[in-house]
Formats: structure tokens, sequence, C-alpha cells
């Protein structure tokens, strides 16, 4: 018997250490989520493991207008944001990516600015932007939507631009050369090649927007306020299973949502870089 | 008389930041159904001029005509060209179909036209049955044949083709050479073959333009361009070549004569397309497979050229040998040999040898 037989044997390969860590790090991830489940069916008004009993009353309590309303009013605050995001970042990316011009590296740098600065601070600024502005009446869905848009920019115009320049630079030419005016080649060439890519801005900025607490902190009003800040809300008030529910909610409709745009793209290959019909 | 299909004049472009020019003042004119290569190493101007001709890069100054019509105000979309590139660049998202029915639907080429259009194509590049394939499905020899069907289907005023051959494998490129020599006699479309390849550029074009630096060296026929070559360049780049330095002795000898003293001593007689003046430095070149190699010092004619050399080297090819030799001054030299029946084998590593040539056969190369 030849001496790699018996080390395979005896040695746990590397793609098994790698499995086992893989692993791990999934049931860190999903452990709270796990626990967040159970919590939501549990009858106890505690987190206790193991679970109490079974009851769908915290769910009854999620879904009624107190919390419906904040959940519908993330989602539409984030996919508008998100959007709005998407179009300033591609146009960003676009100028970034293909055009060299004075002061190029000055605004990519700018770009990514509200990545570095804490979003907290932003929030501060921006509230005392609009109250100087004279713009107070606009802090609400307002200031929310622009704090949304300023920080989930950066995540469009990386991925759009990550899209972009994945494109070569000889497709664009061969479409031009067949006939194709500059306005046809973004059409028929750059845009559809580009699609993962702004599903992916697209993804990235909705779940910067959805997940955020510090801009609607201080821009968030009481007939705008999306669920991050009504949890926040509850929480000072005491605990309940009912945020439990919630948070669940607000962790599958993303998913939901996600998983149906995947069908008209492949974002996840754009994301993990892998070809999954390769 | 021809139609020229591609006029160059005094075409210059110089990169901003750059002192040197990449183009440095071509002027061709490439006639109406010629195959016609840019030769050059890399960095020669060579893909820089053919993007001008395509319109990705405006020209710095000089013009580039199309069957008589100047265009560098034409953008890309608007000068009917076709263009290969060496990466292919198929649209990836699209089908061979679409690929090649692209061209056509910017004309806005009615369906019907358009199936028959791209149906031809395919055949004329030999990939019917693969118009429902995504290129990501293709091999590369099969990508090179729909970039090529793509660009042909627009009935293209001329075809640019850019290292079409460079990423396939040898065998497939010399499949691919063939290939691409038979849809030019079947298209007869002018066809700018741009390349670094000589042995392609000897092959497949009807005239072959050498660059280097820049400029165009020389501008001919492939025999002209391997038998005839005018610069140093020129003649090292195609092919080997020896070349003795030597200086010219004297201006009285026959018309289309002249005679070069060698470094090494021996006065050569050697055919020379102009006059030049005495002391004037040259070299003497002579094609490897054109000079021989003898052990015995061969009789003094006024028809050969004779020079003294030791071999240093002796290599073993299969169908031919090759006698590396040096010169008494140091130089060095190469004699191909073909492997027939009736040679002398005999000859060994340090032997004392002559090289011979025929004086029709030595050229005569400008040396600075």
């Amino acid at each position: 018997m030849s001496g790699g037989v018996n080390a395979a044997r005896f040695r746990p390969s590397a793609w098994g250490v790698l499995k086992a860590v893989v692993a791990i790090i999934y049931l860190f991830m999903l452990f709270p989520v796990f626990f967040t489940g159970l919590a939501s069916i549990s009858e106890g008004t505690r987190a206790a493991f193991p679970p109490v009993g079974f009851t769908l009353a915290w769910w009854r309590e999620a879904l009624e207008p107190g919390w419906t309303d904040p959940i519908l009013f993330s989602l539409r605050i984030s996919a508008e944001a998100s959007l709005i995001a998407l179009v300033l970042g591609t146009v960003l990316a676009i100028a970034l990516t293909r055009y060299t011009f004075p002061g190029r590296n000055v605004l990519v740098m700018l770009t990514l600015g509200p990545l570095i600065l804490p979003t907290l601070v932003l929030s501060v600024g921006l509230l005392q932007m609009f109250a100087m502005l004279g713009l107070s009446d606009y802090v609400g869905y307002g200031g929310q939507l622009t704090g949304y848009v300023v920080i989930s920019l950066p995540f469009c115009v990386r991925m759009v631009a990550i899209g972009i320049s994945n494109i070569p630079r000889n497709v664009e030419r061969a479409a031009s050369v067949l006939g194709a005016s500059p306005w046809m080649v973004q059409r028929k060439i750059v845009l559809p090649l580009l699609k993962n890519g702004l599903l992916a801005g697209f993804m990235f900025a909705f779940i910067q927007s959805f997940t955020d607490s510090s801009v609607s902190l201080f821009l968030a009003r009481p007939g705008d306020m999306p669920v991050t800040i009504r949890i926040l809300g509850f929480l000072d008030t005491g605990f309940s299973p009912t945020i439990a529910a919630v948070s669940m909610i607000t962790l599958i409709l993303p998913m939901v949502m996600f998983a149906i745009i995947d069908r008209f793209g492949q974002f996840g290959d754009f994301i993990h870089g892998d070809k999954r019909h390769a | 008389m021809h139609n020229v299909a591609v006029a160059l004049r005094n075409l210059v472009k110089n990169y901003d930041g750059t002192s040197v020019p990449a183009v440095n003042g071509i002027n061709l004119e490439i006639e109406e159904g010629e195959f016609v290569s840019f030769l050059g190493p890399s960095g020669c101007g060579k893909t820089t001029t053919l993007n001008m001709v395509a319109g990705f890069f405006a020209p710095t100054s000089g013009s580039i005509l199309l069957n008589g019509q100047s265009v560098e105000a034409l953008p890309p979309h608007r000068r009917g060209i076709g263009l290969v590139f060496q990466d292919y660049a198929l649209f990836p998202h699209m089908t061979v179909e679409e690929n090649v029915g692209f061209g056509l639907a910017m004309r806005k080429v009615a369906k019907a036209e358009m199936a028959r259009r791209v149906g031809e194509a395919l055949e004329l590049v030999r990939l019917n049955g693969y118009g429902d394939r995504k290129p990501s499905q293709l091999s590369g020899g099969q990508m090179q044949r729909v970039a090529l069907a793509r660009a042909l289907v627009i009935r293209p005023s001329v075809l640019l083709l850019d290292e079409p051959l460079s990423n396939l494998d040898l065998k497939l490129r010399e499949s691919m050479r063939v290939e691409i020599m038979r849809i030019h006699r079947q298209t007869k479309i002018t066809t700018l073959f741009v390349t670094h390849d000589q042995g392609e550029a000897l092959v497949m074009s009807d005239r072959i333009a050498v660059m280097n630096a820049g400029n165009v060296e020389q501008f001919g026929t492939p025999s002209e361009i391997y038998e005839r070559p005018r610069t140093r360049f020129v003649a090292e780049f195609i092919g080997s070549m020896n070349l003795f330095r030597c200086a010219v002795e004297g201006t009285s000898c026959e018309a289309g004569y002249a005679l070069a003293r060698a470094e090494s001593g021996e006065l050569l007689r050697v055919q020379s397309a102009q006059e030049r003046p005495s002391g004037d430095p040259i070299y003497v070149a002579v094609r490897p497979e054109r000079t021989a190699i003898t052990r015995i010092p061969p009789q003094p004619s006024p028809g050969c050229i004779s020079i003294r050399a030791t071999i240093d080297e002796i290599l073993y090819l299969g169908n031919h040998r090759e006698y590396q030799v040096r010169l008494p001054s140091g130089e060095a030299g190469v004699v191909t040999v073909s492997n027939v029946a009736d040679q002398d084998r005999s000859l060994a590593t340090g032997d004392s040898v002559f090289l011979t040539a025929s004086s029709d056969d030595c050229l005569i190369l400008a040396r600075h």
C-alpha cells in the first residue's frame, strides 16, 4: 500500500478541514437567526432555551398595522432610495471608469467617502443641513431618502464600476464598427452586460437602506418611521417576542425579493465571481 | 489600373504625453481586393494604424481615404468597415446568430433577408448549425470564425484583421491561415492584416508593409520583401540574413555591380542597385540558404563571392543542417544546407571553411 493512500486515511484532507471551517462559519452566522426564529414561536415572553410550547401569537401581533406600516414604509423608501442611488451610481461609474479627467481620483475618493464616514456623523450633518437651508419640513421622508441615497451610492458605484470594467473595450468597439451608434452600443451591449452589476448594486443599496438605523434615528418623524426605528422605540419600553417575529419578517421579505430578482439575472455570480452555468 | 481602396497619406499619430510618434508619416495605397499585411514587432505602430483606419483613434495629422473618400471625420460606426480582433470580442450575451446578425440589425435589414445573409456568412466560415450556441460554448477557432462571419456579413468595403490568429494554437493557426486565404479568394474583400508573424505575412499576403518604429520600411510583394529587402531591419525581421561588414572599394566596376572590401580582407563583387561612393560603410547581405560552405577554396570567379570562416556549431534539423560560422573579423554567419544525399557531411566543428555565394544573390544594405 502506498504512502499516499495511508496519508489520506489518517490525515484529514485539506478539503475536509475546509468543509469543517465553512460549516462553523455558517453556524456562527445563522445561529442568531435560528434563535430568533425559535423565540418568535415560543410561548414564554423571555427568550429561553429549550423553547417552551408553540404559539403564533407573536406573529399575529407582528402582522398588525402597528408593525406592518413601518415595514412597508421601510420597503418602499429603501426601494426608492436604491433606484435613485443606482441611476446616479451608474452615471458616476461610467464617468469614473470610461473617462479620464482632472480631479477624477478625488472624485473616486469622494464616492467612497460615505463608506468611511460613520452614518451617525452623516445623519447629524444632514439634519443640520436641512435646518440651515430652511428645509426642516422635509426632514422625515425627504431627509431619510436623501440619507439612504448617500449611504448606498458608494455600493452602487462600486458594483456598476466592476460591471463596466468587466466589459472588454473591444466588445464595445466591435459593436460600433458594426454600425452601432454610441447610444446603441450602450443599449444593446453595455446595459445587457451590465445587468448583473446593476442588480448587485441595487441589492446592496437596498440592504444598506433597509437595515439602516443611524440615518433614521435623526431624520425619522412619527408618520415616516422605518421598521428599525420602530424596533428601537419598542425596545425602550421592554422586550416582547413580537420583536423576534418582526425581525424574521424583515429578514424574509428582502430574501424573497432577491430570490425573485435573481431569477432575472445572476447577481450571485457577480458577487461571488463564479459562473453558475459554466 | 486598379481602384485604390485604402490610401494613407502622411499619417501621423502622437499619443498624449509621449515624445516619440507611434506612427510617423505613413504613405500607402492599397488596391481593391488586395490582401495586405502590416508586419512588424510590437510597438511598431501597426495596430495604431489599424485603429486609425477603424476610427478608434484620430490621427494627429495626415489623412485616411477609403475608396477615395476622406474618413477622418467619420466615427467608427459610419465607416462600413469589418474588423476582427485578436480576442474575438464576441458579444457574450448573444447567440452566434445574433452576433453575426448584429451589423445587419444596426442597418435595419429585414428579418428574412437577415436570416438568409447570416446563414450564408455562417456557411462561408463553415459554422452552419452553430447559430443557437452562445460564444461561451465555442472553441477558440470557432469563436474566430464567428468573428469573421460577423465582420463579413455587412459586406464591408475593407476588412481589418488585428492579429486574428495569435490566440490560437499552432495547428489551428495554420488551418485558419488557409481558411482566411480561401475566404479572401471567395469574397475578394480588400483586407488589412496586422501581424508580427513573418510566416503568416509571407504566406497570406499580396503585399506586405514591413513596419518599424512608426515607419513603413518597405512595401512590396512577399518575394520582393524576402529577396530584395531594402534595409537591414527588413532583412533581419523576415527570415535570417548574413550581414558582412564591408566598405565600398572604388567605383570602377561595371554597371549594376560594386566592389566591397570585407573587414576580413576579401574583395567581394556583388550586385548593386545604386552607385555608392568609395569607402561607404555597407553590409553585404546574403540569405543562409543561398550561401554554400566548402572546405576547399573555390575557383576565383567574378560571379561569386568567397569568405573564409571557421565552423562554431553544426545543428542537425532533420530536413536541413545549420552551420554557425565565425569570420576572422569576429562576425557571425549562418549557412543552411538541405539534407540531400550527395552532400559533404564530413565538416566538423572547428574546421576552416569558405563561404561562397553568387554575386547575384548578394545585396548591399546601408550601414550607419
